[in-house]
């Protein structure tokens, strides 16, 4: 049999080392055993996503503070919600490129109607960097609109007669500082300001001047630690007798509960799946 | 991880403490540094990402504490770094009753030599060639076997080993140069 040559013996050891298996490099001769002795030291070289990310997130606790413009804002959500779906796309061995703008529907959207639909598509887009795609009057005189944060589309809508009907919001972007200071300044109210909680997110909470909730929220630690689960965007409910609105979900239209967090018999929190 | 003097390091200390913005600076010259350092003792990817991410937003928090006593700036990250994993190693002994994932390297004997040349081979893998250096991270950051990183780059399984084989001549003669 041909003598391997030093290329493949090289790479034997090195996929040995990634094994975990113990490599005698003295055993190896001269020249393998100094490149294996490199390729030993390489063994857990840090991801390039996971330093750069960490960096954004050390200077995003510093820049919370400056003017940002929104077309910049527009384009680190956009960027940040890529990033963050190629690289689940690449744990999941699918699809590189997730599909964004008016085509990143996912089972459910959040439609928001409220009396001055165009006032809350301002307030987004400067507080969340929302890009409008599509803006229409109906027959009856209420206005539809659609618009994309990350990579989720949230529906906007109503008119002065039309009653208004406040919702929740889950948002991950990516500097929930940053975004909470924009929040506020577009008008909206603190409810809970930023800071770091036990389970991993740095989030606040701000009600717009049209009564809906945007719970705004980064994971600490880039990719690994955000919810798979979660989109840019996900509806929050806030219903009294959780347990039926559940159960009304999951029946009607093919839930999936994936966790609760309860006292008693009350339910403080729930993830409950529906679709994509 | 580029070298800096000491006064260079002082100053950047200080710029920091002053604008926490300039702090992206220390975070580029030591990245490499405190993640070989965890490495050395925590074998877990996940665990040495949460381990360093904690060093530098303490590092970040606390930097106004940090006071110059000659010593290098490292030091001082190494003392949070290893802090850090002490904390850790009880936590986790406090709950459950399953084996450590940490290295046996204790806290005080952590060779810091090696530490080092670690570090400065992270750091040259960024001034590789350009197809070294794909291979290379792909390989060894991204922990994909040669013929996903053919099929990835449409080339074949023995070049890929070819430029690996480079790319690891390559970080052998810039080691062997400092």
């Amino acid at each position: 049999m041909a003598e391997r040559s030093i290329i493949d013996q090289l790479d034997d050891a090195i996929a040995a080392m990634a094994e975990g298996r113990q490599i005698d490099l003295a055993n190896l001769g001269p020249e393998l055993s100094a490149l294996a002795g490199v390729a030993q030291d390489l063994i857990g070289l840090p991801s390039e996503t996971f330093k750069a990310e960490l960096q954004q997130q050390l200077i995003r606790r510093d820049s919370m503070s400056r003017d940002v413009p929104v077309e910049d804002m527009q384009k680190e959500v956009e960027k940040w919600a890529r990033e963050r779906a190629a690289e689940h796309a690449d744990e999941a061995g699918g699809i590189k490129e997730p599909k964004m703008r008016r085509e990143n529907r996912h089972a459910v959207t959040p439609y928001i109607t409220v009396h001055q639909p165009a006032e809350l598509i301002d307030f987004v887009t400067q507080s969340f960097g929302a890009i409008e795609h599509f803006r229409a009057t109906g027959t009856a005189g209420g206005m539809h609109a659609e618009v994309s944060i990350g990579d989720s589309i949230v529906m906007i809508g109503g008119a002065e007669h039309i009653e208004p009907k406040p919702t929740a919001i889950h948002l991950y972007v990516p500097d929930a500082d940053q975004a909470y200071e924009r929040a506020i300044k577009a008008g909206g109210k603190s409810l809970l300001p930023v800071a770091d909680q036990p389970y991993g997110e740095r989030s606040g909470a701000v009600e717009d001047v049209h009564g809906n909730r945007w719970y705004i929220a980064t994971p600490f630690v880039p990719l690994r630690e955000i919810a798979e689960d979660l989109h840019t965007v996900t509806v929050y409910f806030h219903p009294i007798g959780a347990q039926r609105f559940i159960d009304f979900v999951t029946n009607a239209f093919a839930g999936k509960e994936l966790m609760r967090h309860a006292e008693g018999n009350m339910i403080l929190h729930a993830k409950v799946q529906i679709g994509y | 991880m580029s070298q800096v003097t000491e006064s260079e390091e002082r100053l950047l200390i200080e710029a920091a403490q002053k604008d926490p913005s300039r702090f992206a600076e220390l975070y580029e010259h030591n990245f490499h540094r405190v993640y070989a350092y965890v490495a050395r003792r925590v074998r877990d990817r996940a665990e040495i990402q949460d381990l360093t991410a904690h060093v530098f937003h303490q590092a970040l928090a606390n930097l106004g504490k940090f006071k110059w006593k000659g010593s290098p700036f490292a030091a001082w990250l190494y003392r949070i770094a290893s802090n850090a994993i002490a904390d850790q190693a009880k936590r986790k002994m406090r709950e459950s009753s399953e084996q450590s994932n940490l290295l046996s390297e204790s806290s005080t004997a952590t060779n810091l030599e090696a530490v080092e040349r670690r570090a400065r081979i992270f750091s040259a893998v960024d001034k590789l060639p350009k197809d070294q250096r794909r291979v290379i991270v792909m390989r060894f950051a991204d922990e994909k076997s040669i013929r996903e990183i053919a099929v990835e780059l449409g080339r074949s399984e023995g070049a890929v080993k070819q430029l690996q084989f480079r790319g690891l001549e390559t970080l052998r003669n810039r080691l062997n140069e400092k």
